[in-house]
């Protein structure tokens, strides 16, 4: 069992090294373990923390296309590389690196093709705010792909074999979790939710997604509506 | 008697009129597009000449006035031409896009 386990990184460079300490080296169940940094056109000192750490495969976009494009860059190279598991995990430190073992478990018990952590399933520590927001996008995914979710937005996720080659990701931005999620009801995938940790700190509030982009979201999904 | 409104106008018809002839002199556009331009902009002229003319086609719409009417028809083609370029946005955006990622995995796999 092969495990890919892929950060998109944009101007990361005060925390990526910590986040990739952090991740495991082994897990019950998985042979090779292959982490991939998808550095997408930082200008901070994100790369030059990378290149601290050889074993850490870094793709690098020369220019900035937003964390859509990164993560399809990862499905595309993770499924040129025969992973059996591709585990997304944001780069900022938002999550506790312990779950992907937990968010693995039922793909490798074949019980499901996806695996969403949700942060919604144990609230601790997220702000109201974030709440309501989330909530709002959660709603806006249902209407619009028809599959309902308590954390459409999360960015820690599990995906099987087949999951990875049947996700045909289009959204170069923020907009690509919901469509995760469209493709998951298309596809007609197997989805599990496990309740992970949030880990919210000033930075990785700041660096996460603010409430007046929810708007710019939707939009995109409506569009998509009518031009796909 | 011409007002000061028709000047302006007839002006600025010139001015984007001669705009588009001099492209086409120096070859950066075709033909058929100093053709079209001219008829947009000889409709235009006609109508700053004779306000009259475009009541009959605001009577025809079923529109008020005739300025009504010009008003409609720019909103609609403003509203085309924003549709329009958004989508070609769009679609530049994701040609960026590709040429990125297939940048970036070609010079990774170079370094395997």
């Amino acid at each position: 069992m092969k495990l890919f386990i892929t950060l998109p990184a944009f101007n990361e460079g005060k925390i990526i090294a910590k986040v990739l300490k952090g991740l495991p080296s082994k897990i019950d169940g998985i042979d090779k373990i292959q982490v991939v940094v998808i550095n997408d056109g930082s200008t901070d000192n994100t790369l030059s923390e990378l290149k601290r750490f050889p074993k850490v495969k870094v793709i690098s976009h020369m220019v900035n296309r937003g964390l859509g494009a990164a993560l399809n860059t990862g499905f595309l190279y993770a499924r040129k590389n025969g992973a059996d598991i591709l585990v997304t995990v944001d780069a900022d430190g938002q999550h506790d690196p312990r779950d992907i073992e937990k968010i693995i478990k039922p793909i490798l018990r074949k019980k499901t093709d996806v695996v969403i952590g949700s942060r919604l399933k144990n609230r601790e520590g997220m702000p109201w705010y974030r709440i309501i927001g989330n909530l709002g996008l959660n709603l806006a995914t249902y209407l619009f792909f028809g599959v309902w979710t308590t954390d459409s937005q999360s960015g820690i996720r599990a995906f099987s074999a087949k999951a990875l080659k049947v996700i045909n990701i289009k959204s170069d931005r923020m907009e690509v979790s919901s469509e995760i999620i469209r493709e998951i009801g298309l596809k007609k995938l197997r989805v599990t939710e496990v309740p992970v940790k949030a880990i919210y700190s000033k930075y990785s509030l700041d660096k996460g997604q603010k409430n007046t982009n929810i708007f710019n979201i939707i939009f995109k999904m409506i569009w998509r509506g009518f031009n796909d | 008697m011409i007002s000061g409104v028709k000047i302006i106008t007839f002006l600025f018809i010139f001015f984007a009129w001669s705009r588009i002839a001099i492209r086409v002199k120096k070859g950066e556009a075709r033909i058929a597009e100093l053709v079209s331009w001219s008829i947009i902009w000889l409709v235009t002229g006609v109508a700053a000449m004779y306000p009259g003319t475009t009541d009959k086609l605001a009577k025809l719409l079923g529109v008020g006035r005739g300025f009504d009417a010009a008003v409609f028809f720019a909103i609609l083609i403003i509203f085309y031409s924003i549709y329009r370029i958004y989508f070609k946005l769009t679609q530049i955006e994701k040609d960026i896009t590709k040429l990125t990622r297939e940048l970036a995995l070609r010079e990774a796999e170079k370094e395997e």
